[in-house]
C-alpha cells in the first residue's frame, strides 16, 4: 500500500524547547489513522508541521508521494485540514466562510454556490444566514470547521479533535462520512482524545508521547474482534489500557475533592 | 457590599497592564511611558497646573485662568478619550464579572473604577490638582475644596466620555445609526468654524456664552477652586454633583439600551455578491481573499466609525476655527489635512492587519496560495478603501471649497492624499507584521494599537496638521503652488516605498508566521 504520509526524522523546537524529537510515521494511503498521545504531547505541533503551518527544524516529509514545505501550494490543494483552534474568520457567516474556502481550493463560482448549500443543510446550518460566526455556539464553530476541510473533496484529511463539542446526531454524521471518505481510496488523519471512537474507526494507530517521540505504530483491526493486542509481553483488550500503559498516565488523587 | 472584592480585581486590572510589560512591545512602552510621566510632572508642576496658578494670581484674573486652564483640559481628555480610545478601555465587561460574587450595582462599582484609574484620568488629575495647589499656596484659594472640585470634575470627565462612547457604540448598531452619527459628526466638527466668527462679532454673545458655561463642570469646578469662602459654594458643588448624577443615570440607561442582545435571529442564506464584485477589480486569483478582507472592513464597528468620521474630522481640521495668526488660507492646511484623509478612516485596522483574525491567521497558512499573496489583498484592501476616502475629499473640496479652481491645487491635494496613502499603508504593513496585536473585533472604542502602530497614526495625523498650519503660518501660497512638483515627487516617492514594503514585507510575513501566531493565539 502506498504512503499518503511518510515522515522520516522530525524535529520541531520553540527556542531551545523541544517539541518533537525524530519522529517517524507512515501512514498507508485509504486509512482512517489515528494519531494519539497526552495534552502537550506534540500531536498540534505534529500536524502543523505536515500541513505547512509550522517550519520543521529538521526531517524530511513526504505528502502523496512528493516532498512537502510550506511552499508546496499544489500539494496543498489535495489537503484538507480542521486545525484544533478551528481558524474561522469570525466576521463572515458561514455560507460566506464556506464559499471563500472553496474559491481558495480553486473550485468554480457554480461549484462552490451548490457545495456550500449541500454542507450547510447536510450540517444542519442552513438557518444561519444571518448569523456571523462569532455567535455560533462550539458545536456549530466545529460543524463548519470540518465543512471546510472536506469542501474541496480533498484526497488527504487532517481533524484535530473533530468530534469535541458535537451533539451525538452530528458525530453520527461526521463518522458516516469519514467512512466513506476512506472507502473511497483517500486518507484521514485523525487525532482525538476520545479513543473509543479511534478503536471503532481507524484501521491504524501511532501513540507519541512527550516530546513528539513515538512509542507505538500498528494496526488495531484485532480489538474490533474482541482480539486483543501484544506489547511488551502483555495483551491489551482496548486501546485505552494500552495508551495508559505507553504514555505512563495516571489519575493523581485529591484527598479533598 | 464587596469592597475587598472589587478591591483586588482594582488590583488585578493592575496586574494585568503589569503583565503587557513582559512583551517587548511593553517593555518600549514602559519606558516611554516613565519617562513621559516624568516630563509631564515637571510641566505640570511648572507651566501646567503650578505655573498656571502663579501666572493667574500674579495677572489677578485667577478665576478665569483657572477656567481656560481646566476647561482646556476638560475638552482635552475627553477627545483623547473618544477619539483614540485612551481611557475607556473596558478591562472588565459585566459579563465577565458576573463569574464573581458581585451584585449588579457591585460590578457596576468595579467597572467604573477600573476605568477611572486608567492613566488619562490620573494625568487629568495630577494637572487640574496642580493647579488646585497653586492657587491655594499663592493665597487664592482653599486647597481641600480645589482638591474636592477636581476630583469631582474628572469623575465628571471621565462620565461624559463613557456617554459619549457608549452611545455612539450603541448608534453603530442600531437601523439607521450610522447616519445619524455621520450627521451628529458633522455637526459637532462644522459649527465651530461657523458659530466661532460670528460670536465673536455679535453684541453681548460672550456674556451669555459664559453664563451658560458657569453651568459645565470645569467652569464649576474653576469657581470652586478659586473661591474660599462659603459663597457660592453650594451652587458650584451643586453644579458638579448635578452633572456627575446625570451622567450615572443616562450611562446607566444607554448601557442597558447598549447590552440588549443583538444576536441574529434564524435566517436562510441568501447570497450577496457585492463583495465579490468589488473585490474582483483585483484579480480572481486573489479576489477570495480581498472580498473576505473587504468584509472585515466594513463590518468592524471602529472602522466603520473612524470611516464615517474621517471626512467631518478632515472639515473640521481644515475650515475651523484659525489657530494661528493672520487670514487662514485653507489650501495650505488642506495640503496636511489631505496627507491623512487616505487614512483616517482605515488606520486602525490597516497597522494591525491580523490582529483581529485571531485563529483565522492560522488558516492563511493551510490555504495552497504563496504568503505574500494574503498580505497583499489585505493591504490592498486598505489602499482601496482610503483611496476612496481621499477621492471624496478632492470631489468635495472641487465642489464647496471657498477657494477659487486652480489646477495646481487639486493637484497638489491628490499628490498630498496619495503620499499620505501609500507612505502610510507602506509603514503599516511594518507594523502589522512587526508588533501585531491580538484585537477584539466586536469593539469599537478602547485604544487597541500596538505602540508602534499608536505612534504611527497619532504622529502621522500630528505631523500633517502641524505641517499644514506650520505652512500657513510661514510660507505664502504663491510659494508653495509654484513648488508644486515637490508634493508630486512626494507621492512618488510613497508609492515607491509602499511596494518596496510590500515585496520585503511578504519574505518577512513567512519568517514571522510563528510569532503573529502566538500573539494572536494569546501564547505570547
Amino acid at each position: 500500500m502506498a504512503a499518503a504520509i511518510q515522515i522520516s526524522n522530525l524535529t520541531k523546537k520553540y527556542g531551545e524547547t523541544l517539541a518533537v524529537e525524530n519522529l517517524s510515521l507512515t501512514v498507508p494511503a485509504g486509512t482512517l489513522f489515528g494519531f494519539l498521545g497526552p495534552n502537550g504531547s506534540g500531536k498540534s505541533t505534529t500536524i502543523g508541521c505536515l500541513t505547512g503551518l509550522l517550519d520543521p527544524t529538521g526531517g524530511e516529509i513526504r505528502i502523496l508521494g512528493e516532498p512537502f514545505h510550506d511552499g508546496s501550494v499544489s500539494l496543498k490543494r489535495r489537503m484538507g485540514v480542521m486545525p484544533e483552534s478551528l481558524g474561522l474568520f469570525d466576521a463572515l457567516y458561514a455560507h460566506e466562510f464556506l464559499f471563500f474556502q472553496a474559491r481558495m481550493f480553486g473550485l468554480d463560482e457554480v461549484t462552490a454556490r451548490r457545495r456550500v448549500d449541500e454542507l450547510l443543510a447536510a450540517m444542519e446550518l442552513d438557518g444561519t444566514g444571518k448569523k456571523r460566526l462569532s455567535e455560533f455556539s462550539a458545536g456549530m464553530r466545529k460543524r463548519v470547521a470540518f465543512a471546510a476541510a472536506v469542501i474541496h473533496a480533498p484526497e488527504l484529511l487532517f481533524l484535530d479533535e473533530p468530534f469535541e463539542s458535537i451533539d451525538p446526531a452530528g458525530v453520527a454524521s461526521i463518522k458516516q462520512w469519514l467512512h466513506k471518505i476512506t472507502a473511497q481510496g483517500r486518507t484521514i488523519f485523525l487525532t482525538t482524545h476520545v479513543l473509543e471512537t479511534v478503536e471503532r474507526l481507524c484501521q491504524q494507530v501511532a501513540i507519541i508521547r512527550s516530546p513528539g517521540k513515538l512509542v507505538w505504530q500498528g494496526d488495531i483491526t484485532a480489538l474490533d474482534r474482541n482480539e486483543t493486542i501484544s506489547h511488551d509481553g502483555r495483551e491489551f483488550r482496548t486501546l485505552e489500557e494500552l495508551f495508559l500503559h505507553l504514555t505512563g498516565e495516571r489519575y493523581a488523587q485529591l484527598d479533598w475533592l | 457590599m464587596s469592597s475587598q472584592l472589587i478591591l483586588r480585581l482594582v488590583g488585578l486590572r493592575y496586574q494585568l497592564l503589569w503583565a503587557q510589560t513582559r512583551t517587548r512591545n511593553g517593555r518600549i512602552a514602559l519606558f516611554f511611558a516613565g519617562y513621559s510621566i516624568a516630563i509631564l510632572v515637571i510641566i505640570l508642576l511648572t507651566a501646567g497646573g503650578y505655573g498656571a496658578a502663579l501666572v493667574s494670581v500674579h495677572s489677578g484674573h485667577a478665576e478665569a485662568v483657572a477656567q481656560a486652564v481646566l476647561g482646556g483640559l476638560f475638552l482635552n481628555a475627553l477627545i483623547i478619550s473618544v477619539v483614540t480610545g485612551f481611557g475607556i478601555n473596558s478591562a472588565f465587561s459585566d459579563v465577565a464579572l458576573r463569574r464573581f460574587a458581585l451584585r449588579a450595582g457591585e460590578r457596576l462599582a468595579a467597572r467604573h473604577l477600573t476605568g477611572i484609574l486608567e492613566p488619562v484620568w490620573i494625568f487629568l488629575l495630577g494637572l487640574g490638582l496642580g493647579l488646585s495647589t497653586g492657587m491655594y499656596v499663592f493665597g487664592a484659594g482653599s486647597f481641600w475644596l480645589g482638591a474636592i472640585a477636581v476630583v469631582l470634575m474628572v469623575a465628571a470627565d471621565y462620565l461624559l466620555a463613557r456617554v459619549l462612547a457608549t452611545l455612539i457604540e450603541w448608534l453603530s448598531h442600531v437601523r439607521g445609526g450610522t447616519a445619524i452619527l455621520f450627521v451628529l459628526l458633522m455637526t459637532i466638527c462644522l459649527t465651530p468654524g461657523l458659530v466661532i466668527p460670528r460670536l465673536a462679532r455679535a453684541h453681548g454673545a460672550k456674556q451669555a456664552v459664559m453664563a451658560w458655561l458657569a453651568y459645565s463642570p470645569p467652569f464649576a469646578a474653576a469657581a470652586l477652586t478659586v473661591r474660599a469662602e462659603s459663597a457660592g459654594l453650594l451652587q458650584q458643588l451643586g453644579i458638579l454633583a448635578g452633572w456627575i448624577v446625570a451622567l450615572v443615570v443616562l450611562l446607566a440607561w444607554l448601557e442597558r439600551q447598549a447590552a440588549l442582545p443583538r444576536t441574529a435571529a434564524a435566517a436562510a442564506v441568501t447570497w450577496n455578491d457585492n463583495y465579490e464584485r468589488a473585490a474582483s477589480i483585483f484579480g480572481p486569483a486573489m479576489a477570495p481573499l480581498a472580498g473576505r478582507t473587504l468584509r472585515y472592513y466594513v463590518r468592524s464597528n471602529k472602522v466603520r466609525f473612524n470611516y464615517i468620521a474621517a471626512l467631518p474630522i478632515l472639515a473640521f481640521l481644515t475650515f475651523g476655527p484659525n489657530q494661528g495668526p493672520g487670514h487662514p488660507h485653507y489650501f495650505l492646511r488642506a495640503l496636511g489635512t489631505f496627507t491623512i484623509a487616505g487614512f483616517l478612516g482605515t488606520a486602525v485596522m490597516a497597522t494591525n492587519q491580523f490582529g483581529f483574525d485571531s485563529s483565522g491567521f492560522r488558516r492563511y497558512f493551510l490555504l495552497p496560495v504563496p504568503p505574500g499573496e494574503i498580505l497583499r489583498a489585505s493591504s490592498y484592501t486598505a489602499l482601496s478603501l482610503g483611496g476612496l476616502l481621499v477621492a471624496a475629499a478632492i470631489l468635495l473640496w472641487t465642489l464647496f471649497a471657498p477657494v477659487p479652481f486652480d489646477p495646481r491645487i487639486e493637484c497638489m491635494l491628490l499628490a498630498a492624499g496619495v503620499g499620505g496613502l501609500y507612505l502610510f499603508n507602506g509603514l503599516a504593513i511594518w507594523t502589522s507584521l512587526l508588533s501585531p496585536r491580538r484585537t477584539n473585533f466586536e469593539t469599537t472604542f478602547g485604544n487597541q494599537l500596538s505602540l508602534p502602530a499608536n505612534v504611527l497614526l497619532i504622529g502621522g495625523v500630528l505631523a500633517a496638521i502641524f505641517g499644514g498650519m506650520l505652512l500657513n503660518n510661514s510660507v505664502s501660497q504663491e510659494v508653495v503652488l509654484h513648488n508644486w512638483w515637490m508634493a508630486v515627487l512626494f507621492a512618488v516617492l510613497a508609492v515607491a516605498f509602499y511596494l518596496y514594503s510590500l515585496r520585503r514585507g511578504a519574505r518577512i510575513f513567512v519568517g514571522r508566521r510563528e510569532m503573529i501566531l502566538n500573539t494572536l493565539e494569546g501564547r505570547n
